[in-house]
């Protein structure tokens, strides 16, 4: 019916096409999202009710009103945050990535309404999450006595075109640096950066320093020269009408101005870049050597692929960011205990362990070495233990410099890295299962597989920071530990990979 | 000994693609199998280089029981689709490296078989740039590349044409005929028939997953009792036919 009304060629004609596509693109058609996306809204009802009843029992106390703006305004910089990294994300993917500009630009399609119409989608894209945690508190104050929290659907967008408005020129800025391909890739790592930020938002003051009075420091900001500027989104999302109404035109300014100031520059960087996919040419430095021994040769191999994949720094960035995080929030531990700091690397090489076989069982060319004469468990081999090599040099040499402390510090980040490590591994292959036959294909995951990569992930953090646990409790000679190892390596055994 | 003797091959997915196909090519042969969209030659080939578990049947390579010694078999095959089997990543050299490799090549050999080949094939000035900033053609040639260097006795080439410019197509073609002449043995599917009608020996129709018409060109033009046409007028006869006599019952 709506495809009927809407008259071919026009902004919202485009948009609607535009939507569609996003909403494929994040399964929105799949139960398993409708359920996450419902058991979130459902589970953020009751925590707004919570936060409402508790605003209406503390407003009767000056100070919690008081401190309403900066908490609003502290919410709506997390939505920021994380609406910044999605909107990175899917701006560098819908307007770089997506390759149908020939398509659209040598139809009767006017040029003026593409950019806006993929710009609404991608704001649309990055609205959804934080719209589904934050609007159910707003509904759930509207119930418990604070109507004017209903604002949050007004200014939360408008904070989204702000942000995708950004994020537009972010992705445009990178493509005319580094290039389309890496752009991607430092957008990603942008888009991370922004969610480690999120992370840490409550290290800060940690960071910053120790011993500061902050609640004395945010009252005088609250009343301060910045305050009406930083606490503007705030009094907004708490439906104060002027700063609502201030919000939204400067959202819109941001937004309408990126994309009517920069939309021939975003069209014609793209369909550039949709065209130049070659390399450069590098002349050869040396004579290639080759190698003829199966097991260094298919090790190697998995190596370049490794090192050259585009994805590896954000994926790594991304295992690494638990782990700063992890540093940070216990940094007064590592300064009396160095032992335990080194015991870090046990879950950072399961992590980048996990990481690599993930990349090197996504075999790009599954057909070729599949129809060669080498056994599949030859190949799966080679590639466990080019996934697990690297991480395991690292616990190596962080176990060599723990001799410097104790021996019993080295034996124990040596075995508990090398557990660690083969743990990860067998998570990867047990999502990417192969079968006891010759002939099957072996690397490609079976039917239903989407689920087992949510577990994976969940169970590749558990395990890892498992054997972070077993590390630091074997440090401190506590038997327990033998309990925690027992219990992770029962879990492998009960996953029953093929090794 | 044949080069390649299939029997009974069958192969199910939601519905039948293979259906008791029976196939016997020579040594030295190259040979043309041809059929329509969703006739069944990609299945076929994929279960003949042991990428598919055949349902029913057995597949013999050089005399080698494939489905029994899958590694013994696939030592004397090689096998290049129509979407070039190249990792975009490496370097034509790397690529082969690794090929040559998985096939056992001994280092010394491949590097030189590699150097020739790349020369052979254009790519020479290339090996060093990763393939990803390849165009269709020197990819499958990259690919070709990496078939021919384990000098394979059975090559097998799915729609090897596709996408690639008159040039490049040329060039794969005499390298072909060439590896014909050496010795080696081809199975060749085409949608494009004159390119069959120029190259092949031998030729075997296949439709819904069977065996149709099996010859050589002039036994094929026989079978249809037209003398003087094309392979493509022959070919079209043939998979004609039994769809009309299918329906007279109708």
């Amino acid at each position: 019916m709506i495809a009927a009304t809407l008259r071919p060629g026009t902004l919202a004609w485009l948009l609607r096409h535009e939507l569609r596509l996003a909403a494929r693109a994040i399964k929105l058609s799949s139960p398993g999202v409708w359920i996450t996306l419902l058991a979130m809204v459902i589970l953020f009802h009751v925590l707004g009710a919570f936060m409402a009843i508790g605003a209406a029992q503390g407003g009767a106390s000056r100070g919690a009103t008081d401190m309403q703006p900066a908490i609003g305004a502290m919410v709506a910089a997390l939505a920021c945050c994380f609406m910044m990294g999605t909107a990175i994300y899917r701006a560098m993917d819908t307007i770089y990535a997506r390759g149908d500009y020939d398509l659209l630009l040598s139809s009767p399609l006017s040029p003026a309404v593409i950019l806006p119409a993929r710009a609404l989608a991608v704001m649309a894209g990055t609205l959804l999450f934080p719209a589904a945690l934050i609007l159910p508190i707003a509904n759930m104050g509207a119930i418990f006595g604070h109507p004017n929290w209903l604002a949050a659907y007004v200014a939360l967008p408008a904070l989204a075109l702000a942000v995708t408005g950004v994020a537009l020129l972010v992705a445009l800025l990178l493509v005319r640096w580094v290039g389309v391909r890496r752009a991607r890739v430092v957008g990603q790592g942008i888009a991370a950066f922004t969610g480690m930020l999120m992370g840490l938002a409550g290290q800060i003051p940690r960071l910053l320093g120790p011993h500061i009075d902050w609640m004395a420091r945010a009252d005088g900001l609250r009343h301060g020269p910045l305050a009406a500027f930083v606490l503007l989104p705030g009094h907004a999302l708490l439906g104060d009408p002027l700063s609502l109404a201030v919000l939204v035109i400067a959202c819109v300014s941001i937004f309408a101005g990126v994309t009517a100031r920069w939309g021939p520059t975003f069209i014609a960087t793209a369909s550039a870049a949709a065209g130049a996919t070659t390399a450069a040419t590098k002349a050869p430095t040396k004579a290639h050597q080759f190698q003829d021994r199966l097991g260094p040769l298919l090790r190697r191999k998995e190596w370049r692929l490794m090192r050259r994949h585009p994805q590896l720094p954000l994926l790594l960035f991304q295992q690494m960011s638990g782990a700063i995080i992890l540093v940070i929030s216990m940094q007064d531990q590592w300064r009396t205990d160095p032992l335990t700091l080194a015991a870090l690397v046990v879950p950072l090489a399961a992590l980048t362990a996990g990481t690599l076989a993930k990349l090197a069982l996504a075999d790009g060319a599954a057909d070729l070495i599949n129809a060669a004469p080498v056994t599949p468990k030859r190949l799966r081999q080679a590639k466990v233990e080019a996934a697990g090599l690297p991480p395991l040099a690292a616990v190596a040499l962080v176990a060599a410099l723990a001799g410097g402390v104790s021996l019993w510090g080295t034996l124990t980040i040596l075995s508990c890295g090398i557990a660690a490590t083969f743990c990860a591994v067998v998570a990867s292959l047990w999502v990417q299962p192969v079968s006891g036959s010759e002939v099957d294909q072996v690397l490609k995951p079976r039917k239903g597989a989407g689920g087992k990569l949510v577990g994976r992930t969940l169970l590749e953090m558990m395990m890892s920071y498992g054997w972070m646990g077993t590390t630091v409790l074997m440090l401190h000679h506590n038997p327990f530990a033998l309990l925690v190892a027992g219990g992770l390596l029962g879990l492998v055994a009960i996953l029953r990979a093929p090794l | 000994m044949t080069a390649l003797e299939v029997r009974g091959l069958a192969k199910a997915f939601s519905r039948p693609a293979v259906r008791g196909l029976d196939l016997t090519i020579a040594p030295g042969e190259f040979y043309g199998l041809l059929g329509p969209n969703g006739a069944g030659k990609t299945t076929t080939l994929r279960m003949i280089v042991g990428l598919l578990r055949p349902d029913a049947g057995s597949v013999r390579v050089f005399g080698i029981d494939a489905l029994a010694d899958p590694i013994a078999a696939k030592r004397q095959v090689a096998w290049l689709p129509d979407e070039p089997l190249i990792y975009d990543k490496l370097t034509p050299l790397e690529f082969l490296e690794f090929v040559a490799g998985l096939w056992g090549v001994p280092a010394a050999d491949a590097s030189a078989r590699a150097e020739e080949l790349l020369h052979r094939l254009d790519l020479w000035d290339h090996r060093a740039e990763r393939c990803e900033g390849f165009s269709r053609g020197m990819k499958q040639k990259a690919a070709l590349a990496g078939a021919l260097i384990h000098d394979p006795r059975l090559l097998i080439l799915d729609e090897p044409l596709t996408g690639l410019d008159a040039a490049i197509a040329r060039e794969v073609k005499d390298i072909l005929v060439e590896r014909v002449r050496a010795g080696a043995t081809i199975i060749l599917t085409t949608h494009i028939l004159d390119v069959a009608e120029r190259l092949v020996s031998r030729i075997g129709i296949i439709q819904d997953g069977r065996l149709l018409a099996e010859g050589t060109l002039a036994e094929l033009r026989g079978r249809v009792g037209r003398d003087d046409s094309t392979l493509e007028d022959v070919f079209l006869d043939l998979v004609a036919a039994p769809a009309n006599t299918e329906r007279e019952p109708a």
